[in-house]
């Protein structure tokens, strides 16, 4: 038996919510007003329509499903027939329906809606119940479980959750049903003797909250959420048999312990963390407590991890609200039998953001080897993770990261790399990206299949016990610039722009801007409409300005440069100028290089040089070589080289 | 503990006379219509008004598994801890719990008057709410006080009420006796139409005299058997004596399924017999 549960009444509640203003006084003063008395008819089809009784389809639902039969019924003359199309019929892909009447009843003298049915095979009823109004459904009910209908009249009860509330209500009955998932045909069934009775049998009324489970999670101050759809309510009938009905939030009564940290609507279920400390939110239904309950454990302001902006095309996330993640086997593998103590997993949700939380960390493991592929993360340059440390860090303190690939396999290979105590913040976010080629030993990542996060010491202790964990994911860096440079500003004339190599500006004559034959390739890309310079296999060239193009330079203050760079090589630059003679030698060269260490990775950098750091230039008169250095080799993009003052 | 016992055991000597002039009245009407009875002197009751204990000068209580549970493979260990049976708020309450408990997986209760109220003829009835759910085996009943010379089934059983919690809507009462018991006693069931026995309180009675025994609840007498529906001796001209007990499983209505609800109670609210 396959549990089907679609959907069907949605379409149906957005007519609803916008009829709700305008209704919504004659709600209040029913609810205020139920001893003037609404009828107290039960019938809803004996042998015809109650007075009053609409008939209204789902949106999408087969229009014609229900219609009255003469020939098939169970008592008087007639009975609802209701016709089930099979997939692909043009004229709906369900059957569904509520039968709402035009003046409300006070039900609360009945306990149980009941009908006799049958269908033309034995098939079940996926949805069926009453309370859709067409207004805001308050008192919804509906068996938990698709009704099973036989080929015989049967007689069915659907228990009403608590007759006091139903003093004022409309929506009589409804139901949906689509055709076999399985082999996509439809079906018919008939339903007789349809009514609201008073047994006396239903009986033994047990409610339950999210099963009967006892739950507890972990929450932030500003977080909420809605019980109301986590209920249900099972009753013992007459014959002894047991009917689990889904009553709406609204028939329970809601509770918090601990009104002041967590706050809940007591008509809705509805929930908002309010300060740190900790509440159980329970329900009851007509003064019986339901079993299960929510326990929330506030731990505070919540501050959400800086939000990745890496373009997703260069990003396997394993664990990100912002990426679509890769298939994991797990957030925790719980390798208890190896010693392992750390709890918590992907189970903190806050204000729309996923968080792992992990405590009493010794060692954890996210999975990615089992049932799921493992992650190829072979064109990817770096993990990033961010880290959000709940507990103060002491010296020593420290988190190992370590990847293994090719996990149970001949070829598996790990490597780690180790976030010291000074890296890691106490209770803030710390971004980390990591080269994957510092991962010493992680000699193939094409098949990754675990990320381990390892607190113990190099003593084997563990150290940091409780951590927020978010935004994992591999990425690559990119190897190009996508956007232009900031353009310069400096004008031409007034700022005596010598201009090297720049769209904004009339360049200078020069004599080669990639000499000396260190093997570096240079070409020109036109990148957001802006032409620059690339050099690949760089080591280092020499830009040179020779005879008429020697730059006399003793009127500038300053070298320009915009820099973009794929890996954080070390960048150096140097002039040379070829003394008052003009030539190379003759004793009176001078040169200087200055050093600025590892670049930026990914984005255009701005170098403004003030040619005085330039200390070892005896002059700027003749300069004649401007030599960029890229240790080790690489690529780097130039653009709008120019001298200014 | 015991300083005021409000609960009477008035075994009056001189009832005998009572009863067989109420018999001589009794069996004046009963032709036509089988029911009238004046069974109104009270001559014992526990109302179960003091909270604790039950009263040892009636009550005695059945320890364990007996013979094969009891005789009809109940499954439960019966105790007298006040787990499975205390006074509490005026009512008893024998509670049925699933436990692991001396090697039985349900503990249970089951109270008995032999040797303390042993009664021939009168009206005894007892108000109680039953346990539900499947397993479950409530009754109220009467053996022979002669049980321990004659054996059973010629002690005689009268069971006033029994109960299968699958069926909440159902009791059933019969009279077992040399000839007609186990499978096969005189028999029959009281159904409810609108209520249930799980849910609300109802009184459960015989009304038992030289030559007829009457079975009610509430205010429906629903059966009377007479020597005449007995294919064997009728026994049920000596004393008897009251047992009350909430079995788990059993012969009667099979074990307990993933549905049953534990820990569950028979709650009874008086025991009273009259002359």
């Amino acid at each position: 038996m396959k549990t089907r549960k679609f959907s069907y009444y949605k379409t149906v509640l957005l007519i609803a919510i916008a009829m709700t203003t305008f209704l919504s006084c004659e709600r209040e003063l029913s609810d205020d007003a139920t001893l003037a008395g609404f009828s107290t008819n039960g019938e809803i089809y004996v042998d015809g329509f109650t007075a009053g009784l609409n008939y209204y389809p789902f949106a999408g639902s087969y229009l014609e499903a229900f219609s009255v039969d003469t020939d098939t019924k169970y008592a008087g003359t007639t009975s609802m027939r209701f016709d089930i199309p099979n997939v692909g019929d043009p004229n709906g892909a369900y059957s569904g329906a509520t039968f709402p009447v035009d003046s409300p009843r006070d039900l609360s003298g009945y306990d149980a809606l009941t009908f006799w049915a049958k269908g033309t095979e034995g098939r079940t009823i996926n949805e069926i119940g009453f309370g859709i109004d067409f207004i805001e459904d308050k008192y919804k009910n509906q068996l938990q479980e698709p009704l099973q209908i036989t080929t015989n009249w049967r007689k069915y009860t659907i228990p009403i959750p608590d007759a006091a509330k139903l003093t004022a209500e409309s929506g009589m009955f409804w139901y949906a049903e689509g055709p076999n998932p399985e082999d996509g045909s439809g079906w018919s069934f008939w339903i007789d003797e349809l009514q609201f009775e008073k047994l006396g049998t239903v009986a033994q009324s047990r409610p339950a909250l999210y099963e009967g489970e006892d739950l507890v999670v972990q929450s932030f101050i500003g977080a909420g959420g809605d019980l109301g759809g986590f209920v249900s309510q099972t009753f013992n009938l007459g014959t002894g048999e047991d009917v689990t009905v889904k009553p709406a939030p609204s028939y329970f009564k809601w509770t918090s312990s601990n009104p002041g940290v967590v706050s809940i609507d007591e008509n809705t279920g509805a929930f908002s963390a309010l300060s740190v400390g900790q509440a159980v939110l329970t329900a009851s239904i007509a003064g019986v407590e339901a079993e299960g309950s929510l326990t929330i454990e506030v731990l505070g302001e919540y501050v959400p991890a800086p939000v990745p902006t890496r373009d997703p095309s260069t990003v396997i996330s394993v664990f990100s609200d912002t990426y679509t993640n890769v298939p994991v086997d797990y957030y925790n593998g719980y390798f208890n039998g190896d010693g392992q103590t750390t709890q918590g997993q992907n189970d903190i949700f806050i204000n729309g953001d996923n968080v792992i939380y992990y405590t009493d960390l010794n060692f954890v493991g996210i999975g990615t080897f089992l049932d799921v592929a493992p992650i190829n993360a072979s064109g990817m340059t770096h993990l990033h993770v961010d880290i959000n440390v709940q507990e103060v860090i002491d010296a020593g303190d420290q988190l190992t990261l370590q990847l293994l690939n090719g996990v149970q396999t001949s070829n598996e290979t790990s490597g780690s790399i180790v976030l010291s105590d000074s890296q890691l913040l106490s209770n803030e976010w710390a971004s980390f990206d990591i080269p994957l080629s510092s991962f010493t030993g992680l000699n193939a990542r094409d098949a990754i299949g675990l990320l381990f996060f390892i607190s113990n010491n190099s003593s084997n202790i563990p150290t940091i016990s409780d951590i927020f964990v978010d935004n994992i994911y591999y990425y690559a860096e990119p190897t190009s610039p996508t956007d232009a440079p900031e353009a310069p500003t400096e004008d031409e004339t007034a700022n005596n722009v010598i201009s090297v190599y720049s769209d904004a500006y009339t360049d200078i004559g020069n004599d080669g801007l990639n000499n000396f034959n260190s093997g570096s390739i240079l070409s020109v890309e036109t990148i957001a409409s802006n032409d620059v310079l690339k050099y690949t296999n760089l080591d280092f060239t020499g830009l040179e300005f020779l005879g008429a193009n020697i730059i006399d330079a003793s009127e500038s203050t300053t070298l320009h440069l915009d820099l973009w760079s794929p890996d954080a090589n070390e960048f150096k630059i140097k002039l040379v100028d070829f003394g008052p003679d003009g030539v190379f030698g003759g004793g009176d060269d001078s040169e200087h290089e200055i050093n600025f260490g590892p670049s930026e990775i990914g984005e255009w950098i701005v170098f403004d040089i003030p040619l005085s750091d330039f200390v070892g230039l005896n002059s700027t008169e003749n300069l004649a070589q401007i030599i960029l250095v890229n240790a080790p080799t690489g690529t780097l993009f130039v653009d709008n080289l120019y001298f200014y003052n | 503990m015991k300083v005021m016992k409000k609960n009477i055991i008035n075994i009056i000597t001189k009832g005998l006379g009572l009863i067989t002039l109420c018999f001589v009245v009794i069996s004046c009407s009963s032709d036509e219509t089988q029911t009238v009875t004046t069974l109104d002197q009270l001559v014992m009751q526990d109302e179960f008004d003091i909270d604790g204990a039950l009263n040892s000068e009636l009550w005695t209580y059945n320890i364990g598994t007996g013979n094969d549970g009891w005789g009809n493979n109940e499954l439960q260990y019966y105790t007298d801890r006040p787990e499975n049976i205390v006074a509490e708020n005026g009512t008893l309450k024998i509670t049925a719990r699933q436990e692991s408990f001396e090697g039985s997986s349900y503990t249970s209760a089951r109270i008995l008057t032999q040797g303390k109220f042993e009664q021939k003829y009168g009206r005894f009835e007892a108000r109680m709410q039953l346990p539900w759910g499947q397993g479950m085996w409530p009754a109220f009943w009467l053996l022979g006080s002669n049980i321990d010379d004659v054996s059973w089934p010629n002690c005689g059983e009268i069971d006033i009420m029994e109960n299968r919690g699958s069926e909440p809507t159902l009791i059933s009462s019969a009279l077992h006796g040399p000839g007609y018991s186990g499978g096969n006693p005189i028999f029959k069931a009281y159904e409810l139409v609108d209520s249930r026995f799980d849910n609300e309180f109802h009184i459960f009675g015989i009304e038992w005299a030289p030559g007829y025994i009457n079975f009610y609840v509430d205010d429906v007498l629903y059966n009377q058997i007479t020597p005449s529906d007995a294919s064997g001796d009728w026994v049920f001209d000596q004393p008897f004596f009251i047992i009350i007990n909430l079995a788990v499983g059993g012969n009667f209505g099979g074990p307990p399924n993933e549905n049953t609800v534990f820990p569950q109670s028979l709650l009874v609210d008086y025991i009273r017999v009259y002359e």
